[in-house]
């Protein structure tokens, strides 16, 4: 029965791929309904650069995405390392922060579009009509478009932390892969695979990923389908 | 009042419009689809936003393109029904009827939940979702809604579109019922004949964007209709008032500007404001008093107008008090000889009233 008991190594790199991936999508969501709701109810001057700037993510090799992100928030020699450091006190370095942020980066093409998308699916004759009743631009917001987009943000959360768990290539190149720090799930497994003889640790951590991956998946369907139902006219 | 003088290039279209028209009563915004009346209508709710020109409500300037005035559409105090009801799915019937209960202008419209629900007959849906409503209800709802938020005006853009016929008279009911008790100015979009002759006092008429006349309904309507005069016949619109309904012979009798007219109708009150429409081909014309004839209605007046039409039909417009249009072909246009100016007498069987009778607000 020892196979299905988990070892410390294990669980400790299953707690710091929730945790990152629940720090990289708790604070890249503000954003992510931002330039989701200003890519889909707005024209402006170089709309599509910021389009195509918000894709790269998804489109670079995830390497590259780390080494952008070191020569940004380095903490010796990034270009607002040094400062972020002397102010708040924050670093990124080799820590499960520098991790979340690095997921966060490469998840959020991923959150925009899924926020987006059901931000454009909403009728805007629903807004016009609040706007004549005497709502101003922040209560039909409020009121009108965040809930009838949420199955779609719910959906883009789901998307995000699922890319977050398996995020690799950033990751390592900006903060390395430091057990406890920032050894997740698939660092842990690389880590694993490295060592003469230890395929069967390295299949245990796979199957996990794997696990985690198609729970996340069945969640954003469900939700899909909600937002779907809802739009033909039952509700949540 | 409600001035508009407005201008907004639309690529395909310009909308060019300038009006100024009492803003009590209920006023139709009316031509063909693609005239822009729904432009219009979002440029008073502030939806849109002219290219120039000035929007006035009762001395407030929604919009002034020189003054660079442009209140937002949530300050303009304008209740919209749209359409589509419009109504959010995710809400209540009683959360989307409370919408916009929280604003207040001097001039508001001061009116309480439970008198509009029961005047519109929604009491009983307050639970429910949008998405269980028929056509109908929701329509209800949605000028619910709108008389809630406190407007100083409801607008109202072609709100029985997508209704079925019995549905349309219902609402024209309701619509109607809503007006005389809460005498709220309305703007209404339509191309309905039929619902403008119900409910509007005043019309503006659009053609290919352009603004074409503006005034009494009746007036508007009668000028319109000229515009369709080609092989098929039109209708000449008169307003008049119940002077007596026999129920014994389901007879009305209406006085209106050239006498009284009789015909057979169903029970309608005496003192009610009618409208009705006699067709170019029901008219009858003759240079002596007609005797011994069934025709019940007949009137002398002084031909003013003759128009030719291609196929050799005349479209001849006779004074009898009000101008009423006959289409006679060649022969009879020989045989009376027909010239402006000279003395005739006008027919039209009673049959051909009683089904265009409408009841005016």
């Amino acid at each position: 029965m020892e196979i299905f008991s988990l070892s410390e190594a294990e669980i400790s790199a299953i707690k710091l791929s929730m945790i990152v991936g629940f720090w990289s999508v708790f604070l890249s969501l503000p954003f992510g309904i931002f330039f989701g709701w200003l890519l889909a109810r707005y024209d402006f001057i170089g709309k599509s650069i910021l389009d195509g700037f918000l894709h790269l993510p998804l489109v670079v090799p995830p390497v590259v995405t780390g080494y952008l992100l070191l020569i940004l928030f380095g903490r010796r020699n990034g270009v607002f390392g040094p400062w972020l450091y002397d102010t708040f006190g924050l670093s990124f370095a080799f820590n499960y922060k520098g991790a979340a942020l690095a997921s966060a980066v490469v998840a959020f093409p991923l959150m925009v579009r899924a926020i987006r998308l059901s931000i454009e699916s909403i009728d805007q004759g629903l807004e016009q009509a609040a706007k004549t009743l005497g709502a101003n631009p922040l209560k039909v917001f409020f009121t009108i478009t965040l809930p009838l987009s949420l199955p779609g943000i719910i959906s883009g959360i789901v998307l995000a932390f699922a890319r977050s768990l398996g995020e690799f290539g950033a990751t390592v190149t900006f903060v390395g892969n430091t057990y406890g720090q920032t050894q997740t799930l698939p660092l842990a497994l690389s880590a694993v695979l490295q060592v003469p003889g230890s395929e069967l640790y390295a299949a245990r951590l796979a199957i996990i990923s794997l696990i985690i991956a198609f729970a996340s998946l069945i969640i954003s369907e469900y939700f899909a389908r909600r937002a779907k139902k809802y739009k033909l006219g039952g509700r949540i | 009042m409600i001035k508009m003088n407005v201008e907004k290039n639309l690529g395909d279209i310009h909308i060019k419009c300038g009006f100024e028209i009492a803003s009590t009563g209920i006023t139709a915004i009316c031509g063909a689809s693609g005239a822009g009346k729904t432009t219009l209508i979002n440029m008073v709710a502030g939806l849109l936003t002219p290219d120039k020109g000035v929007i006035t409500f009762n001395d407030k300037e929604f919009f002034n393109s020189s003054k660079h005035i442009n209140i937002r559409a949530d300050k303009r105090f304008t209740g919209y029904v749209f359409q589509e009801s419009r109504l959010f799915p995710n809400m209540s019937v009683k959360k989307n009827l409370l919408y916009g209960y929280n604003r207040k202008s001097d001039a508001s419209l001061v009116c309480h939940i439970e008198q509009v629900c029961q005047l519109l007959g929604i009491s009983h849906l307050l639970d429910r979702y949008p998405q269980k409503l028929s056509g109908g209800e929701k329509q209800r709802v949605a000028i619910g809604r709108a008389l809630l938020s406190h407007p100083e005006i409801l607008l109202m853009d072609e709100p029985l579109a997508s209704l079925d016929v019995a549905r349309k008279q219902e609402l024209i009911d309701y619509i109607k019922l809503i007006h005389s008790h809460y005498k709220i100015p309305i703007l209404y979009v339509s191309h309905s004949v039929d619902e403008i002759l119900q409910l509007a006092d005043n019309a503006v008429y659009m053609e290919k964007g352009e603004l074409k006349y503006y005034g009494n309904v009746v007036e508007i309507l009668n000028k319109t209709s000229l515009k369709y005069v080609d092989d098929s016949s039109f209708n000449t619109i008169f307003e008049g008032e119940i002077q007596e309904y026999d129920s014994d012979n389901s007879q009305v009798i209406i006085s209106f500007d050239g006498g009284l007219v009789t015909c057979s109708s169903l029970e309608i009150e005496k003192g009610k404001k009618v409208r009705f429409a006699v067709n170019t081909d029901d008219v009858v014309l003759s240079t002596d008093y007609p005797k011994n004839i069934s025709i019940r209605n007949i009137y002398k007046g002084v031909i003013k107008n003759i128009i030719k039409q291609h196929n050799n039909l005349y479209d001849v417009e006779v004074d009898i008090g009000a101008g009423i249009w006959a289409r006679i072909s060649y022969g009879a246009y020989k045989d009376l000889s027909i010239t402006e100016g000279k003395e005739i007498y006008v027919m039209f069987k009673s049959a051909a009233v009683s089904e265009s009778i409408k009841i005016v607000h």
